[in-house]
């Protein structure tokens, strides 16, 4: 920049035709941006969730987890609904360790034959909108007695995953609450 | 570095001796309101003076003629030609659209740059100081911050994230783990001198990473001679509770300056306006409305020293961040009741924690030669972070180490970076300059958790560019880099999680690919970076400006090798070692208008990206405790696609701001049905501000003005899969700032509130928003700046 531009000026439009030539060379660019941009209709994506309901076991009224004995047997049955088609399931239940005194260490102190139940079932869905899958759970003899988290997983052909979890209490044989 | 000695090399032989005095000029240097500038940048030959406090400078000519240069932060530098003894009457040009807080009057644009960009102040930091530097910068349109938690950020330029932008101090890239959801800038928010913002790719100059932009912190500037000076910041915020206070000092004799800063923020649970959140269909109470062990505190030191000669200034640096902020325990592991308990204490920092330390030292050094100024700027930087949970496994055969028995993960990053750039003096129809950007980054990681590879990386960037002008109104930048790295990652193979799934039932082969967290991989990646840019002015007070070029980044150790769950996000990622650099072609625009009563701006842009890098759901379950489906790294063709427009009106004694921004991106595919937008993209949304100035002929209270804003943004519905779509929102806030003379002094005041209607609403772009927190409550601020 040179010295004789230093003063400073405040200039007000003077000529309209330079704005209008401005404006319209610049329009162009905007609206050929912009057509790219806005010639999307992603009404063809799904990225809706799957919905999971639990519907055995369930909870007593007030209560915020079941409990069971070690070697019993319940039903589970979940029933499974998108808005466009399901594809796989997952239902896993895993020793709750997260956060709580219960570790590696702490565990020993417990009977040695206990072992914390890690079970896995999954499946194929049926490519429609619902479906249900239900099974028999057996607790295993030597569980670990504690808290579980029994989680449900689905996801829908498009890859759209939902999870519900739910805590479970196993109980030492003979112990009644 | 072999180049970099051969172009010292060449750039000394460029200097030549000087002849004896001829003439003497002097001069004072003011802004463009007559206010003496100091601290200004007089280059002439080969020398650099810098004004006095009163803006004034003398320079004995050693030739018939004098050609010099006036340089400062913000300003449009300045030539001019003298002959004989005189007096000069300098005023400077603000170069660029300053924040409206900082009252520009006449502002011009700089008319060189194909590329806008923003500077904020220091000023614009204590009159916008949110929880952290990217937080403040937010009311810029195309820049939004992704929290976790209170104390910290990242930038998010145009929907680009993470490893797609680069922040830099004194030119050099801060380097932390810029990959992960829940790591935030470590920048102390209370040492920013001046900072610049540009939107779009800027891989040319400041690394290939630059692809949605660029944010670059000065804290170079040089106190006036043979003075001490200080400062002293205290900062109280009613959310969480916060005291920070920060002190400087900095002293100059004529040639040696040393500046020193030392702050301390301390902050406790923040407040929430709900009393539960619901996640994983579970209710997650929240206790008195403060979300538990959202706590912490920082502590940050920063010492430079510089010495000014005729023919140079360097300057080292020598800083440290601390941070050690508590992590929503609700939000690692499955939602639990009994874990977010009141625990009587909203100040205390328990498990799950974080901290981050980093130290960087920084040299950085200017050369003035009669062809032009050599840049070489050197600095290590050491980027400590770790994640503290009591220990905790899935894995009943797993028991904790011996040392740090809750030390979960570590981060241990090492980075040596070596800058060189010559700028060559302006001609009247070229500015040109040439440099190279190095880089070696070696990752140490720790932890009785996984989750990235250990690796070291070297990477080489070179580049030139130009500012060719046409005429008056026309100019063209041109712009080419290569870069060139390799990445070495190491391998990890967990015995503990091979038994465990021998145990379960695995099979050897099921076991070894769960066991094996990280592979072994030797990649090199090369590729040209450019930019065409053209600026045209076709009247007086209108700018526009159009670019066009190629970006690139080389994919991340995590996105090459990593091998199991998040858990921030709760996902099994799985890392791809046959991803090819990132390449994008961008093309953007922008107009611009300006004079003392309205302003406004319009940019849009496109980029079309032939392999953008992101996590696709497999559709294949994970066999890891508490994973869902496995999400794999790969690549796609992308289009990412937005709008910012900003403008302003002077009305009077009030002034009316106005910022909006719209993206839009998605996958592009010939199936229509895998057209899916990408993750992470901020909703439409806007800023608008009413400023009152207040007590114009006040002796006592200065630059005084009230203000009313809001925040705003729409319903994102485009989201990626197994994103959460966000509702919009519209926060309120106000407030009043000053500045209180005092004896010669100004002491600042702002006083701010934040969300003011206690509004519920959801950040798309913060980590905890995938927990369903919502954004911080009602916050009053007040900040106060005493100079002394």
């Amino acid at each position: 920049m040179k010295c004789d531009n230093i003063v400073s000026h405040n200039y007000l439009l003077k000529n309209n035709q330079t704005f209008y030539i401005m404006k319209k060379y610049f329009l162009f660019a905007v609206a050929a941006m912009f057509l790219v941009a806005c010639n999307n209709d992603n009404d063809d994506v799904d990225t809706t969730k799957p919905v999971i309901e639990i519907i055995k076991p369930v909870a007593d009224a007030g209560e915020d987890h079941i409990e069971f004995h070690q070697g019993d047997e319940f039903e589970f049955e979940a029933k499974f609904t998108d808005n466009v088609a399901l594809k796989s399931y997952k239902v896993a239940i895993h020793y709750n360790g997260d956060g709580h005194e219960h570790s590696a260490v702490v565990k020993s102190a417990t009977e040695e034959d206990h072992v914390e139940w890690d079970q896995e079932w999954s499946g194929d869905l049926k490519e429609e909108q619902e479906d249900r899958v239900a099974f028999l759970i057996e607790v295993p003899e030597n569980a670990e007695p504690g808290e579980y988290h029994l989680g449900v997983y689905c996801f829908d052909v498009a890859g759209n995953e939902s999870t519900t979890w739910m805590e479970i209490v196993v109980e030492e044989e003979g112990h009644d609450h | 570095m072999n180049k970099n000695i051969v172009i010292t090399i060449i750039v000394l032989f460029l200097s030549v001796s000087y002849v004896s005095a001829q003439f003497t000029v002097q001069g004072v240097v003011s802004d463009e309101t007559g206010m003496p500038l100091p601290g200004c940048h007089v280059h002439y030959g080969k020398t650099c003076n810098i004004t006095n406090g009163d803006g004034a400078f003398t320079i004995e000519a050693k030739a018939l003629t004098a050609n010099l240069t006036f340089t400062f932060m913000g300003y449009n530098s300045l030539d001019t030609l003298v002959r004989s003894n005189s007096s000069l009457d300098i005023h400077m040009i603000p170069s660029h659209e300053m924040v409206q807080e900082i009252s520009v009057k006449g502002n011009r644009i700089d008319t060189m740059k194909s590329r806008k960009n923003e500077v904020v102040t220091a000023e614009f930091m204590a009159q916008n100081l949110s929880s952290t530097f990217i937080k403040s910068l937010e009311r810029l349109p195309g820049v939004n911050a992704m929290d976790i938690g209170a104390n910290a950020s990242k930038p998010i330029i145009r929907g680009m994230g993470f490893n797609r932008v680069v922040v830099s101090e004194n030119g050099v890239k801060q380097e932390g783990q810029q990959w992960g959801a829940d790591h935030g800038l470590e920048i102390d928010p209370f040492n920013i001198e001046t900072a610049e913002i540009v939107k779009g790719a800027s891989g040319i100059e400041y690394g290939s990473d630059a692809i949605g932009g660029y944010i670059n912190i000065s804290n170079d500037k040089v106190p006036l001679p043979n003075t001490v000076s200080g400062e002293a910041s205290f900062l109280t915020k009613s959310v969480n509770a916060t005291f920070g206070a920060s002190g400087a000092v900095e002293a100059r004799g004529d040639k040696h300056y040393v500046k020193v800063r030392a702050s301390a923020i301390d902050y406790g649970d923040y407040k929430v306006p709900t009393d539960q959140i619901i996640y994983l269909d579970r209710i997650v109470p929240i206790y008195n409305g403060r979300l538990k062990n959202t706590a912490g505190k920082e502590y940050d030191a920063y010492l430079q020293y510089g010495y000014l000669h005729e023919a140079f200034k360097s300057s080292i640096t020598i800083s440290n961040v601390y941070q050690k902020s508590g992590f929503f325990p609700g939000a690692h592991g499955v939602p639990d009741a009994d874990r977010v308990k009141h625990d009587g204490d909203y100040r205390n920092i328990d498990f799950p924690y974080q901290v981050a330390n980093h130290t960087k030292v920084m040299s950085n050094n200017k050369f003035y030669f009669n062809s032009g100024e050599l840049i070489a700027d050197l600095a290590y930087q050491f980027n400590n972070r770790q994640e503290l949970s009591e220990f905790h496994t899935h894995y009943g055969n797993q028991s904790p180490p011996e040392i740090d028995p809750d030390l979960e993960l570590a981060f241990r990053l090492s980075t040596y970076t070596a800058n060189v750039k010559y700028v060559f003096k302006e001609t009247e129809k070229h500015a040109i300059s040439i440099g190279s950007q190095s880089q070696y980054r070696d990752n140490k990681v720790g932890g009785y958790s996984f989750l990235m590879p250990q690796y070291q990386s070297l990477s080489t960037g070179l580049f030139a560019k130009d500012t060719y002008t046409i005429n008056d109104k026309f100019k063209m930048n041109v712009g080419l880099r290569f870069d060139y790295s390799n990445i070495d990652t190491e391998a990890y193979f967990d015995p503990i999680l091979y038994d465990y799934f021998i145990a379960k039932g695995s099979s050897a082969e099921e076991a070894s690919f769960y066991a094996q967290r990280s592979t072994e991989l030797h990649k090199d990646y090369g590729d040209y970076s450019w930019l065409v840019g053209f600026v045209y002015e076709p009247a007086n007070n209108w700018i526009t400006r159009f670019n066009v070029g190629k970006a690139f980044r080389t994919p991340t150790a995590v996105e090459l090798s990593s091998n199991g769950i998040h858990h921030g996000s709760f996902r099994h990622e799985l890392g791809n070692g046959e991803l090819d650099s990132e390449k994008g072609y961008y093309t953007d625009a922008n107009l611009e208008f300006n004079n003392s009563l309205w302003s406004f701006s319009v940019s849009p842009y496109l980029y079309y990206f032939t392999n953008f890098l992101y996590l696709r759901p497999t559709g294949e379950w994970s066999s890891l405790p508490h994973a869902g489906q496995i999400y794999a790294y790969d690549q796609t063709a992308a289009i990412v696609s937005g709008l910012e427009l900003s403008a302003r009106r002077q009305l009077g004694k009030f002034s009316a701001d106005f910022t909006l921004e719209y993206v839009y991106n998605q996958q592009v595919s010939d199936d229509p049905s895998q057209r899916y937008p990408l993750p992470f993209t901020p909703p439409l949304n806007g800023f608008i501000e009413i400023d009152y100035a207040a007590f114009a002929h006040s002796k006592v209270l200065k630059q005084s003005r009230f203000f009313v804003n809001t925040r705003f943004a729409s319903k994102q519905e485009n989201v990626a899969r197994n994103e959460e779509v966000t509702d919009g929102y519209f926060s309120l806030g106000a407030g009043f700032s000053t500045k209180v003379r005092l004896s010669n002094k100004e002491v600042d005041l702002v006083l701010q509130g934040f969300n003011l209607l206690d509004a519920k609403y959801y950040n798309h772009m913060s980590f905890y928003r995938q927990i369903e927190i919502p954004e911080q409550g009602r916050n009053i601020q007040l900040l106060v700046k005493v100079p002394f």
